[in-house]
């Protein structure tokens, strides 16, 4: 046995020599990095959004704090820019895919930074089973100049995947080692970044058809473990958490879970009446996502102003 | 070790430990009476006992539904509309495997071939022996359950070649069967918008494709257990460097060839009977191993095919020609002789996985039909699979002499390289959203 185990630890020796030279070549050639490691894209604006978050996290607390936090539902639907007014500050923290174990890492990051006021977390029923967060964390990992940030390592940590890990090592030396933290995507025609995370989805984006779900979501035991973990980090640092079930066109049936406090929910499904302001079921154009910011402004007001 | 293989286990679906359970406890108990049993009628009975249970439970998880739509059907082409209800059931992972490896306990009990084990936890370890359990190889109780009675010790050489084959097994499955999938599925789900070339180029894919994810999840299998101290039997023997079918089925899903040999054909007469009864015997095989795989007639014509091309080797009692050592032996490279046979049979063995990979007889038909449509065509898609094949032939000729000894060269640096460019191609290809193709059977 120990024969064994000093072979392994000398081959694990030669094999990180080896992975960390192929890191450092594949920095410096493009072509080897997109063939080993994979190529960045635009992918939601992860690129342009990450940067704008660490900003926001450093930035005083001059105003209340709000950040949102969710999947792509809501950098689509929530446009900060009608929100903010002389007494909120929000952000926009959405990104493709994203999970509440993805959210629970994105707000530890934030205020591993800075402080909030409140967290209004997107936890859209479609979601509530299946993916693991694998392709969040795969996005904060490639599309990401602020990777390798602890809570972005945790992340990929925790999305179970070996590829998340491979490529994290890989990031973690061409962009923490090496500083070689430029990345270069190709925006999408129909998405607008306009600041503070969200997309404004142009009309020019095609209209796909209205698939309609009747099963019944309900959360999934990790969705519960990572809910009850931003609850104990909101409790923690005093944050107001808020759950905000976002609109669609027809709306996923789902089944509250227990763990929820129910006046903190914001049931928005049948917020927007219009289904001309979606793309599908459940993206809203930007002119949407303004209907829908002004019908959210005064309701999260209301939750700062009774609490 | 029966503890993590019960984990194991129900980690996938926790409801159905206790079926792996029932299996285990009417064999262990036929087992046990057996041992006491001196009358015929009453060891036919107990024997009998563990064949309803074990093949009842298959029939209903994994054949039931076929058998209502099959009738339904066959009174449909007389005209005759039946109405009968299936249902909706989940095809327990390894079911087909456990099934047959507590079977051949009782049948070799039976037989007076082996002795039953006393002990309730080592024969439960037996069936559920984690590695092995949801996709082969199939043990026989023989080989691995005096290895789970009697106490083992570390072996380094031993855990050396486990952790090699884990590697290699893991190169085959991540690398090579996942880079390939998706351009298989590709292939086959719109093969009329393909040339004949492209649709050759998505056969000889999918050959590779499910011989890589097999065998890769079998090496993967018998390296775990090697680390345990624990000798599998081998799964595959490089069968694509067969030179007949009868080798190739030598060297193809040992552990379940040699099961039905040993439990189906020779039983029913193998082929010392008259020659209308070899041929007989020789289709129940073939057909029984098609239907094994999966409730579709696809996989019973794959049987079919297959029994076709066996029965002239052995009618002209050329089937023991390559029973021995593997092509080129003795030589760096194959002779014409070697080539043609080992092309011919890959061919022929390639023209039947269609059927296999088919959603049903008329897409492999149509499939098939199409081939002749532009196959002198150069295809200009999907040419990215060829790489993964050429490496994976280049690495299995090298290893060829022996399957169970992937160590690569004699100097321990162009090894590390080896093994860190294997890592490396693996790391870079994982996927969690991938699964063995063998699980669904």
């Amino acid at each position: 046995m120990p024969t064994l185990l000093k072979n392994l630890l000398k081959f694990t020796l030669f094999f990180v020599g080896a992975f960390i030279a192929l890191s450092i070549w594949a920095s410096y050639n493009r072509n080897l990095e997109k063939k080993v490691f994979g190529t960045p894209s635009f992918h939601g604006a992860t690129v342009y959004r990450m940067p704008d978050l660490a900003d926001w996290a450093y930035a005083e607390r001059a105003k209340k704090k709000i950040l949102f936090l969710g999947p792509s539902t809501l950098y689509r639907g929530v446009a900060p820019y009608v929100l903010n007014d002389d007494e909120i500050s929000v952000f926009n923290g959405g990104s493709s895919g994203q999970r509440i174990m993805n959210s629970y890492f994105l707000l530890k990051y934030v205020l591993e930074r800075g402080e909030i006021d409140m967290l209004v977390l997107d936890v859209f029923p479609r979601l509530w089973t299946g993916s693991k967060g694998v392709e969040s964390a795969r996005d904060h990992i490639l599309n990401n100049p602020e990777y390798p940030a602890k809570a972005f390592g945790e992340m990929a940590w925790a999305s179970e995947d070996v590829r998340n890990l491979f490529l994290g090592a890989f990031y973690a030396v061409k962009r923490g080692l090496l500083g070689r933290n430029e990345i270069q995507v190709t925006p999408a025609k129909e998405d607008d970044y306009r600041g503070d995370g969200f997309i404004y989805t142009l009309d020019s984006k095609e209209r796909k058809s209205v698939d309609v779900r009747s099963d019944t979501a309900s959360f999934s035991f990790r969705e519960k473990r990572y809910f009850k973990k931003v609850q104990r980090l909101c409790a923690e640092k005093e944050i107001k958490l808020i759950v905000l079930i976002p609109p669609e066109v027809q709306p996923t049936p789902f089944v509250l879970p227990l763990i929820m406090d129910a006046s903190n929910i914001l049931n928005a499904q049948e917020a927007v009446p219009d289904s001309s302001l979606f793309y599908d079921n459940h993206h809203l154009y930007g002119r949407g996502a303004e209907y829908f910011s002004n019908w959210l402004k005064p309701r999260i007001k209301t939750v700062f102003n009774t609490q | 070790m029966l503890i993590a293989s019960y984990v194991f286990y129900g980690w996938w679906d926790y409801r159905f430990l206790g079926l792996i359970l029932f299996s285990t406890v009417v064999d262990f108990v036929v087992g046990q009476s057996l041992a006491f049993a001196e009358r015929p009628k009453r060891r036919k009975a107990l024997l009998g006992l563990s064949l309803a249970v074990n093949l009842g439970l298959l029939a209903i998880f994994k054949y039931y539904n076929f058998f209502v739509e099959s009738w339904i059907d066959a009174w449909a082409m007389f005209g005759i509309e039946m109405q009968a209800s299936t249902l909706k059931i989940i095809l327990p992972v390894g079911i087909s495997f456990y099934t047959f490896q507590t079977l051949s306990y009782s049948i070799d009990i039976y037989r007076r071939k082996l002795q039953p084990t006393k002990s309730f936890i080592n024969f439960a370890a037996f069936v559920s022996f984690f590695p092995q359990l949801v996709a082969g190889p199939i043990e026989r109780a023989s080989n691995l359950l005096p290895q789970i009675e009697k106490p083992r010790k570390f072996n380094y050489d031993q855990a050396v070649a486990g952790l090699r084959l884990i590697l290699w097994g893991l190169f085959k499955k991540v690398v090579i069967a996942d880079s390939l999938a998706p351009m298989v599925d590709d292939i086959f789900s719109n093969y009329e918008a393909y040339p004949g070339s492209v649709l050759v180029l998505g056969a000889v894919y999918f050959a590779f494709q499910i011989y890589c994810d097999f065998s890769g999840y079998s090496d993967i299998a018998i390296g775990v257990a090697k680390l345990f101290g624990v000798e599998l039997m081998s799964n595959f023997k490089f069968p694509y460097f067969s030179r007949d079918i009868a080798e190739f089925w030598r060297r193809w899903h040992i552990s379940l060839s040699t099961w039905f040999r040993d439990y189906l054909y020779i039983p029913i007469g193998g082929s010392r009977v008259n020659k209308a009864k070899v041929i007989r015997n020789v289709f129940i095989i073939f057909l029984v191993s098609g239907f094994w795989h999966g409730a579709n007639w696809t996989f019973i014509w794959w049987g079919g095919i297959h029994a076709a091309l066996f029965l002239p080797l052995l009618l002209l009692e050329r089937n023991r020609k390559h029973r021995g050592e593997i092509a080129a032996h003795d030589r760096l490279l194959p002779n014409l002789r070697e080539l043609w046979g080992m092309g011919s049979t890959f061919v022929m063995v390639t023209l039947a996985w269609v059927f296999f990979r088919a959603e049903n007889m008329t897409h492999a038909l149509d499939y098939l039909a199409s081939i002749p449509n532009g196959i002198t065509q150069i295809p200009n898609v999907f040419r990215s699979g060829l790489p993964y094949i050429a490496a994976l032939l280049l690495l299995d000729w090298h290893f060829r002499k022996d399957e169970r000894n992937i160590r690569f060269s004699k100097y321990q640096w162009v090894r590390y390289v080896f093994y860190t460019v294997l890592l490396l191609c693996i790391l870079s290809n994982f996927s969690s959203e991938e699964s063995f193709i063998y699980f669904q059977f």
